[in-house]
């Protein structure tokens, strides 16, 4: 086909602005020039998931009209400590250009990204169309930042923080909003402590008739909950605050009555430090509750079962692992629909307690939730034929991951180490994309998940194999791996070349507390330019070992903006 | 490494927490240069008090972040081997020694760590499961409260833990609210040295 009789431009370009999916828009940029012209015009949306992959300007100059943009920064370990403090991921490079390159933008979605309140203010007076902030485990701001978007963001339809490392100086923020603001749609302030003034809430609540999304922090009392309810029935997304007050009967009665009218609930989150008799207040809003986030309310099995007998229509849930085994069967007695499930542990450090959540819990779920195609689990014991069972009623698993809060810790039952649960796990879930894994792993665990994981495309590793051997396995068997992180775990050089020809075609790689030498990353960066070898070494000592080690592809070349302690190979 | 149970000071050891704007008279002022006093091994733990009326900033000196920091000197306090020089060669053994903590494990994000750790409304009893081990006591008191109070620090498994028990140990009447929180995450918060406001 000549391009005489092709579509006019403006029509590939309509026609291809309705694909909305990355994937999709990626392979269309590839068919020809005609196509990665019509879809670089017309995408809106991009999603960088390692913002040292490319630079603003690359990315400006092949995508013109963007108008919401997804950035991504540190490595995921430093979610958990294992990346020193000023590592980089700074926004405000990026929103420099933005300010030239897309003055329209209207979308921002950060993740592990280093944002300072001089950022948030430059944002908030840059782009005047301004609508949807999301903040997920980012730092460097405080409250100040927020003040300033909720004073300028005349156009604002989102603010949505959630964890971060935010310095909480106050709720003052809350009050910036002017009068005469009514765009909000979702507002979401759970994860911050301060008290923010409950009048200026409500009246913001009030005002903003769109308001679909609230959550509220833990200091939000129910009295003054049931007043923002009786304010914004129309919310589909509730967070909250404690559900602990003393109330009166009159106050109890009003606050059923505010939830029965809150009709178009899906999602409902918070509680917080929750008393059980209040509980009860929340069943008539449950019947059509898709997403229970009790991942902060320490409840217990009773609780959480009486609870769970009003959502027969639950997808996803989030609990502590207060709710124990018992709590974990109410899961798969009254959630039939049930997807998605993650327990977190209550008290993680606390190892002389048998609280928790068991294997039983585990095989009780997946008993009554066939369904089920995620998982994050959090135990203190595991064992081979549990997780085997699992397995086998959910076939479906999408995202397994498994973390045996010991490490190294083998089958309880039987002391073997847990090879055969992994191995159960891929064998049986053919469509898994996302695997962790913990306890005692030997290299057959990695045997197995290179062997059968065919659509794996992340992989955490920790205290796990025995060899080189393992890590190789994986590289050489799994086509789509895209994300290795790897901590504490015996894999060294002959394991770090063997993926040599597979990294550019990952988003990155990461090792911790390995065996793999500065003159293996060496090694790497000479061979593939066109990766960016960073080791941290923090602390002196052995010149040989390299202790972090991050490994990404990028079109931007090596940081120019590395601190001291971030090598560059 | 010796314990640092047997040379304690109590006077220079006590843990001085403090309402804004005073001094108490026999200490010298901790400044962010000062070691401050260490009750963990060889880490420098500074506990400051801050003008705010209803925050107290606790503030490390470690290199690594507060829980880094904590972590380490908890496992040099329960653990029964000879002292390791990093985490790395247990975690590397597989099976480390019996309840040592890891850096940045389970891997959970630190604000989830500290919410949990203040929701927990059950106290943490467990004194009676840990055998063998010598008592930590230090004394600790509050300017205006009129009594010290002896704390066992080997009782707590986490810094989470020890502040609670404080809060309910004293502030109950007094004290509106208590947040104990890492240096980073206290910044702006309050000069770390401390001064009159």
């Amino acid at each position: 086909m000549n391009s005489s009789s092709a579509f006019p431009d403006e029509v590939l370009e309509r026609v291809l602005g309705m694909v909305k999916s990355r994937k999709d828009r990626s392979s269309v940029s590839l068919v020809c020039k005609e196509w990665y012209n019509a879809e670089r015009w017309s995408r809106k949306h991009v999603f960088i998931g390692n913002c040292y992959s490319v630079t603003p300007e690359i990315l400006t100059r092949r995508f013109p009209k963007i108008r919401s943009v997804t950035l991504k920064g540190k490595p995921r370990f430093s979610d958990f400590n294992l990346v020193p403090a000023n590592w980089g991921a700074d926004i405000h490079p990026w929103l420099v250009v933005f300010a030239q390159k897309y003055p329209f933008l209207e979308e921002l979605k950060l993740k592990r990204m280093f944002v300072t309140d001089e950022s948030l203010e430059f944002l908030a007076f840059s782009f005047p169309n301004f609508k949807a902030l999301s903040l997920l485990s980012c730092d460097g701001f405080s409250t100040d930042g927020l003040a300033a978007i909720a004073t300028y963001c005349k156009n604002l339809t989102e603010l949505d923080i959630q964890e971060n490392g935010i310095d909480d100086k106050n709720g003052n923020w809350l009050s910036c909003f002017p009068e005469s603001f009514t765009s909000l749609e979702v507002l979401n302030f759970a994860n911050l402590n301060n008290d923010v003034n409950i009048d200026a809430l409500e009246k913001l609540v009030g005002r903003c008739k769109s308001l679909k999304t609230l959550k509220v922090n833990k200091s939000v009392t129910l009295e003054q909950l049931q007043r923002l309810l009786v304010r914004a029935p129309q919310l589909c997304e509730l967070g909250t605050g404690s559900f602990s007050q003393e109330l009166t009967c009159q106050q109890y009665s009003e606050l059923k009555r505010a939830f029965n009218n809150c009709k178009n609930l899906h999602t409902l989150s918070g509680l917080w430090v929750a008393s059980t008799q209040y509980l009860e207040v929340l069943y008539p809003a449950c019947t059509n509750l898709t997403f229970l986030n009790f991942s902060y309310a320490p409840l217990d099995s009773e609780d959480l079962s009486k609870l769970l007998v009003h959502c027969p229509n639950l997808r996803r849930l989030w609990v502590v692992d207060t709710v124990e085994d018992k709590g974990l069967e109410a899961v798969g007695a009254y959630c039939p629909l049930l997807e998605e499930l993650r327990v977190f542990p209550a008290d993680p450090f606390d190892e002389g307690v048998a609280h928790g959540v068991t294997e039983s819990g585990f095989i009780a779920v997946s008993e009554g939730c066939r369904k089920l195609h995620y998982v994050l689990y959090f135990c203190r014991q595991m064992t081979n034929a549990a997780v085997a069972t699992v397995v086998q009623n959910c076939p479906d698993f999408t995202h397994f991951r498994l973390c045996i809060m010991t490490p190294g810790q083998p089958d309880y039952l039987t002391d073997e180490p847990m090879d055969e649960a992994f191995g159960a796990v891929v064998k049986n879930c053919t469509k898994l994309q996302r695997l962790a894994v913990s306890g005692s792993l030997t290299d057959l665990t990695f045997e197995y998940i290179g062997r059968h994981a065919k659509n794996l495309e992340t992989l955490s590793v920790a205290f796990a194999g025995s060899s080189d051997w393992g890590m190789q396995c994986v590289l050489y068997g799994c086509p789509k791996l895209r994300k290795l992180e790897i901590r504490d775990s015996p894999f060294g050089n002959a394991a770090l070349f063997s993926g040599l020809g597979k990294y550019e075609s990952m988003r990155s790689l990461w090792m911790s507390d390995c065996k793999v030498t500065m003159n293996g990353c060496r090694f790497v960066a000479q061979e593939r330019p066109r990766l960016n070898v960073e080791v941290i070494n923090e602390e002196g000592g052995d010149d040989s070992r390299a202790e972090k080690v991050y490994i990404y592809r990028s079109v931007a070349g090596p940081r120019r903006d590395a601190p001291p302690f971030v090598l560059t190979l | 490494m010796d314990k640092t149970s047997s040379s304690l000071n109590f006077k220079e050891t006590e843990l001085r927490l403090g309402l804004p704007g005073c001094e108490s008279p026999d200490r010298k002022p901790v400044t962010s240069t000062d070691r401050g006093v260490s009750f963990f091994g060889n880490k420098n733990l500074n506990i400051n008090v801050c003008s705010p009326l209803n925050n107290l900033v606790a503030s490390v000196g470690a290199k690594r972040g507060f829980s880094n920091a904590i972590d380490e000197s908890v496992k040099k306090l329960h653990e029964k081997n000879k002292q390791v020089a990093g985490t790395n060669e247990d975690a590397n053994a597989h099976a480390p020694a019996a309840k040592t903590q890891i850096v940045g494990w389970p891997p959970i994000r630190s604000f989830r760590k500290n919410t949990m750790a203040s929701n927990l409304t059950k106290s943490n009893d467990e004194a009676e499961g840990k055998p063998g081990f010598e008592c930590l006591y230090v004394k600790v008191s509050m300017d205006g409260a009129p009594y010290l109070r002896k704390v066992d620090l080997k009782i707590y498994n986490n810094y989470m833990e020890l502040s609670s028990a404080l809060e309910k140990m004293m502030f109950a009447d007094s004290c509106r609210r208590l947040r104990i929180m890492k240096g980073s995450e206290a910044i702006g918060l309050a000069p770390r040295a401390m001064e009159k406001s």
